[in-house]
């Protein structure tokens, strides 16, 4: 079953207690009654009449102040008014004494088709006036001076700030400004709302050569004209180029053709940024963190031979990234 | 020859150290356009010139 706001709940009635001294006639109640019939009051063990006693807010007060006694004022609940539920009025009355003459009147704000018109007491067909742009409304018929004509408006909603239990969308003027939830848009949870431990889904690629790249004591860019993937499609002409600004690792292992001294290194705009170690072998790599600013920076690969060799190109050789964390 | 080898020539006591460990960078960005001095911050030795590059004989 759907409620709104809060589903209730089973539970014994809310009693509070207090205890008299003969002098004092304000308590303070642990809920707020809507009236004074909505609490049963005892005193030492005998029904108070509510005309005795009177609620304003969590305050009671009696009209005498109930006598000594350890507990002997028991104040039962008979219901509790529904917590973080705006109760508005449902009904708005306004009245005039017309003018000799006068046919448009100006009443509170209504909504058109919610609105009862009544003259000297006399319900108005719909037909007999004109209520459409929420702020006037005119009569066919002119009064005569002195007419008592009322309006009667009625609220169309019935709760505010309540968050419909169906499914279907849920107004951002339900949701508090700042809360987490009024910040999910089409574009999803903003990266500041995500939680510490909740992973993004920031930019992420994997590519590797389709051939292989003469390298001659200068470093040399690496191609990387196949992808394995590339998630937001930022890895173009063998960079990456990010539209997010933050901390992205970068990864790259370079297979030679041959056995030599070599090393592979990050370059982040064309200038050397990371390199990796420098060493004999048949392979080299490097990893790194490296901030890309989301709209200029791109992050490319470069190899270093001292003197002639190639890298193989195929998916032995590769160059990946992700975002470790926004800026 | 390379530009790797132009240098080594004006300067032959540079040694492979000096291209790795990143005072002397030449670059290659694959575009076609052949190795250039990305980088030349050795403590000693000036960077050539084009002209002293050009002068190398092969």
């Amino acid at each position: 079953m759907a409620y709104f706001g809060l589903q209730p709940l089973q539970s014994t009635y809310l009693t509070d207690y207090f205890s008299g001294n003969g002098s004092t006639v304000a308590f303070t109640l642990s809920r707020a009654p809507i009236a004074a019939e909505s609490v049963l009051v005892h005193i030492s063990g005998v029904k108070q009449h509510a005309s005795t006693y009177g609620v304003a807010g969590t305050t009671l007060t009696f009209s005498a102040a109930p006598p000594t006694g350890t507990n002997n004022i028991e104040v039962l609940h008979l219901g509790i008014a529904p917590e973080t539920v705006t109760l508005p009025s449902y009904r708005t009355v306004t009245e005039f004494t017309a003018t000799a003459g006068q046919t448009t009147f100006s009443p509170a704000s209504y909504t058109a088709g919610y609105i009862d018109v009544y003259r000297n007491g006399v319900k108005l067909g719909a037909d007999d006036f004109t209520a459409t742009n929420g702020t006037t409304v005119v009569l066919d018929n002119a009064c005569t001076g002195g007419d008592l004509v009322r309006f009667e408006s009625f609220l169309i909603t019935s709760f505010n700030n309540a968050i419909p239990n169906t499914a279907g969308a849920v107004g951002s003027s339900l949701l508090a400004s700042g809360s987490a939830l009024a910040n999910i848009g089409a574009g999803g949870v903003t990266q500041s709302y995500i939680g510490n431990n909740v992973a993004g889904t920031g930019p992420a690629f994997s590519a590797y050569p389709n051939s292989d790249t003469a390298i001659n004591n200068a470093w040399t860019k690496i191609n990387y004209a196949l992808e394995l993937f590339d998630t937001n499609s930022l890895f173009s002409s063998s960079r990456f180029t990010p539209n997010i600004a933050g901390y992205y690792q970068i990864n790259a292992v370079t297979l030679m053709n041959a056995v030599v001294n070599q090393a592979t290194a990050i370059y982040v705009n064309g200038n050397q940024y990371k390199r990796g170690t420098y060493d004999s072998g048949n392979s080299s790599g490097v990893s790194g963190l490296v901030y890309l600013n989301g709209t200029t920076d791109y992050a490319e690969i470069y190899v270093y031979v001292p003197g002639s060799a190639s890298v193989a190109g195929d998916n032995r050789t590769w160059f990946d990234g992700f975002l470790v964390r926004a800026a | 020859m390379t530009l790797y080898e132009k240098i080594l020539a004006l300067y032959p006591e540079l040694i492979e150290y000096n291209f790795v460990d990143g005072n002397i960078i030449l670059q290659n960005d694959s575009d076609g356009k052949g190795d250039y001095i990305a980088k030349w911050e050795h403590p000693t030795l000036a960077r050539p010139t084009q002209e002293q590059l050009d002068g190398v004989s092969e």
